[in-house]
């Protein structure tokens, strides 16, 4: 589904990504994983518009969408989520999902959102400004937020990252639920129980180049990973 | 186009560049290390200008002697700003910090336009139209000293920033504010030092440039917009950026006022900054820390 | 709840803004009072370059300092067009206004490129550059020396009356078209694109939103009025000088009532020309025209107040009280309820 050929990212003299190719076939959840610094940000900023590639390709569905701009990639299936997990924090969640929300009758986009908040968990809070939720609970929001326009393709930004164990198995339930609609998902995280217990595959990333790519218990056993979590190099 | 008007006003361009370089290098400063843009940096400089103006003409004080008290009168004023207006809003949104700054601005330009009138003054000393002759040139005695002091004063303060202590946690203030107050830097204290510094700077070069510039509560204006010129074209936060700045803009004007008819120099100004903004807004110079 | 059209009358949330509504309307007609009226006028005037300048700065969250320049595009363009080719001003606003739209798109489409400080620094030069020319071009604009409106007497063809009463109408009634627009755009989906870019621009793109095609659209709209009330001005003043009209004071000045009042809410930049207007007549008409900067050091240091103490505009501390007022008005009960 999405493909990447040699891609490189170069910021001045800083390498993020070294001729990096894989592939994400259709309907997968595949784990990103690696150190800090490793590139893992980047790929995600060049498959949805925020960066353009110094060299190579990126594919989706088979035609090219490096260099295209983000809203462009959007409208073609593609959403994420941030790091910094962006809500609109004076906006309230309704709002928050309306954005998002393809155009069609307001009622309508109204009673699917409603929908998409209960499906998560949040129900009952639609009137309330995102600023006000807990850290969990807005990447909950910005999560389900990007379903709105019914994405094909979903890149997560550490989605998990510092939140309760209860909202994160919330959370893997549903990327499960969406992975069983046919949807694909790539997943950038820390944790490795994340990734195991969802990820049927796995990429690992280390100073801009992958160093294994397997099922979550192969890259666990692979001594190069281990070398690079460990060895600080 | 003789060449003698084009060296001379080369020289012109760079001896009063040398006061821009001291301008800019006081607002990227406040930029680098608190990541404000200070609307009222040259509102500022104008009241070192009439302080300088007023103890010249009541007192009978040399500009170049008073600097020992406008320097120290406007850092003073840029720590009080600092300390009580705008550490106030560092936590809101970086509006808030934009629109203070345009606050100080209007009160500082109208407080003066209040007191001292619209009238354009000028300090006019012994040496006022002193001029040394180096071949086809004519180097005017205040546009070089004020240009050699402000040298001084730079290099000073670079001396500052890269040797001291107080300097080096204010680099890495600007580097990284938390990292900087986990190694035990108060980051409010080098805030307010940082903006009496920033404020310092235009307070010398306020003072130096009215030995041969007009004063007027509207002068600052043109030399925010000419810093902020500078510290975008040598990149935001850097020092030595933004002293290379100052001379390139120094200098850009005063080609420009050859070329171009005088009233259209500060349009050469401004399509120099909308150019730079859109083309390189990193800064063509210097490193940009934004 | 079924809510009948009466019923909805009924609601204070409707009725009190519309008697409010009913009183401005008939002000006029109970004083004939010129001062009155002016200072009425003046109040409506900064209310309205406010309330345009808040569709771009308090929606969207591009903050331009350069808004003084389609100010003055639009009052030139109408001002020449009614000397050179006798064209009625009222044809003259609507092209001077499209044409400080196009303008407005073409530097936009460049300033748009910035963020932020840098953004608001961009509008600056361009603003001012456009001032210089205008100083500059004498033979076009009157250079230094100002523009001269042409006296055509009482004429409302020619968008000229010597009562102040027709003047007091014709803002009244930009005012409340400019407000009805703000209302419908804030309330539609494109409202929810502009603040989506102003919360986080970055999380808007991922979702799909054009924020350089909706910044654009929303400077477009902020212009319009701008251009508006520049003819409006000109047929006011009858005299235009680009250091008055297209000045960065005046760009700042069209800022101040929404920044002090409450950008991105509709009723912010109102409160705040309340606020600030009286100040700026009050001080000129008691000191005099030589004092003609003491006002502006008031709302300087206001400015500063507001930012420190009322960060998000004084409309959103009065709207709790307005909404406490509201509910011991007739009909208010009945709202208090239908609300919970």
């Amino acid at each position: 589904m999405l493909e990447t050929r040699n891609i490189t990212k170069e910021y001045g003299h800083i390498v993020a990504l070294s001729d990096l190719s894989l592939s994400i076939p259709a309907g997968t959840i595949v784990g990103l994983i690696g150190p800090n610094g490793s590139g893992k940000t980047t790929f995600i900023d060049l498959a949805t518009g925020f960066s353009k590639p110094s060299q190579g390709e990126l594919l989706f569905k088979g035609v090219r969408i490096d260099g295209r701009r983000p809203h462009e990639i959007s409208r073609l299936g593609i959403a994420r989520t941030f790091q910094e997990t962006r809500v609109f924090k004076k906006m309230t969640l309704l709002e928050n999902m309306l954005v998002a929300s393809p155009a069609l009758q307001r009622s309508q986009s109204m009673e699917r959102a409603r929908g998409q908040l209960k499906w998560i968990g949040l129900s009952g809070l639609e009137d309330r400004q995102a600023g006000a939720l807990s850290y969990g609970q807005q990447k909950l929001l910005e999560f389900v937020r990007t379903l709105m326009s019914d994405p094909t393709f979903v890149l997560l930004d550490e989605p998990t990252a510092g939140i309760s164990p209860f909202l994160t198995q919330r959370m893997l339930e549903s990327f499960r639920a969406l992975r069983d609609k046919g949807k694909t998902l790539v997943i950038v995280e820390h944790n490795m129980d994340v990734i195991s217990s969802v990820c049927e595959r796995a990429v690992v990333l280390h100073h801009g180049q992958k160093i294994a790519e397997g099922s979550p218990a192969e890259i666990q056993q692979d001594s190069t990973v281990q070398d690079a979590y460990l060895g600080g190099g | 186009m003789e060449p003698t008007v084009l060296t001379q006003s080369l020289v012109n361009g760079l001896l009063i560049g040398g006061i821009y370089a001291l301008i800019s290098v006081g607002l990227t400063l406040i930029f680098g290390v608190m990541r404000i843009i200070n609307f009222a940096h040259g509102d500022l400089m104008m009241l070192a200008m009439y302080g300088t103006y007023w103890m010249f003409t009541l007192y009978g004080i040399d500009p170049y002697l008073s600097l020992i008290v406008t320097v120290p009168i406007l850092f003073v004023i840029g720590s009080l700003i600092q300390k009580f207006l705008v550490n106030q809003v560092l936590e809101g949104a970086d509006a808030s910090q934009l629109f203070l700054t345009l606050g100080v601005m209007l009160v500082a330009q109208n407080v003066a336009l209040l007191f001292w009138k619209a009238d354009y003054r000028a300090i006019r000393t012994d040496y006022s139209v002193y001029a040394i002759r180096l071949g086809e040139v004519f180097v005017s005695v205040p546009r070089l000293t004020s240009f050699v002091v402000a040298i001084i004063l730079t290099c000073l303060l670079y001396v500052f920033l890269a040797r001291t202590r107080t300097g080096r946690a204010m680099r890495a203030t600007a580097q990284d504010r938390e990292v900087s107050s986990l190694m035990g830097v108060n980051v409010r204290q080098t805030y307010i030092l940082a903006f009496g510094i920033g404020t310092a700077c235009v307070g010398a070069a306020g003072t130096l440039l009215s030995t041969f510039y007009y004063i007027s509560p509207t002068v600052g204006t043109a030399f925010t917009l000419m810093a902020f010129l500078a510290v975008v074209l040598g990149g935001m936060g850097s020092f030595t950026g933004a002293f290379f700045g100052g001379l390139v803009v120094g200098l850009a004007e005063s080609i420009g006022a050859v070329y171009f008819a005088t009233q259209y120099k500060e349009l050469v100004t401004f399509s120099l900054f909308i150019l730079v903004l859109l083309v390189r807004p990193s800064g063509l110079l210097g490193k940009s820390r934004m | 709840m079924a809510t009948t059209a009466l019923t909805r009358l009924l609601n204070p949330e409707a009725y009190v803004p519309s008697i409010l509504l009913l009183l401005l309307a008939a002000l006029p007609l109970v004083t004939s009072n010129s001062y009155v009226l002016h200072f009425l006028i003046l109040i409506l005037f900064y209310a309205l370059l406010s309330a345009a300048w808040n569709i771009l700065a308090g929606f969207t969250g591009q903050f331009s300092l350069g808004h003084a320049a389609f100010f003055g595009i639009g009052a030139y363009t109408s001002t020449l067009l009614f000397i050179y080719y006798g064209m009625s001003p009222w044809l003259g606003m609507l092209i001077g206004s499209v044409f400080s739209v196009a303008c407005s798109l073409i530097i936009g489409s460049l300033c748009f490129r910035l963020r932020g400080p840098f953004f608001s620094m961009i509008t600056i030069a361009f603003a001012e550059a456009l001032r210089l020319l205008a100083l500059n071009w004498g033979g076009l604009t009157g250079g230094a020396v100002g523009l001269l409106v042409p006296l055509m007497g009482d004429s409302a063809v020619n968008f000229q009356f010597l009562g102040r009463q027709p003047y007091y109408y014709v803002l009244m009634g930009i005012l409340l078209a400019s407000l009805l627009v703000t209302y419908a755009v804030r309330n539609s989906q494109t409202g929810l694109y502009f603040m989506a870019i102003r919360e986080d621009e970055n999380a808007a793109q991922s979702l799909g939103v054009n924020i350089f095609r909706y910044k654009l659209l929303a400077l477009a709209i902020s212009v319009f009025f701008t251009a508006v009330a520049g003819t409006f001005y000109a047929q006011y003043i009858l005299f235009l000088h680009p250091d008055s009209v297209m000045s960065l004071n005046f760009s700042i000045e069209i800022a101040l009532p929404a920044i002090i009042g409450g950008m991105g809410t509709i009723w912010g930049p109102i409160v705040g020309s309340v606020i600030l207007t009286p100040v700026s007549e009050l001080i000129r008409s008691i000191l005099g025209g030589s004092y003609a900067g003491v006002y502006l050091i008031i709302h300087g240091s206001i400015l500063i107040l507001a930012v420190i103490y009322f960060p998000s505009g004084v409309t959103n501390r009065l709207t709790k009280h307005y909404g406490a007022f509201l509910g011991t008005l007739p009909g208010g009960r009945e709202r208090e309820r239908a609300r919970n």
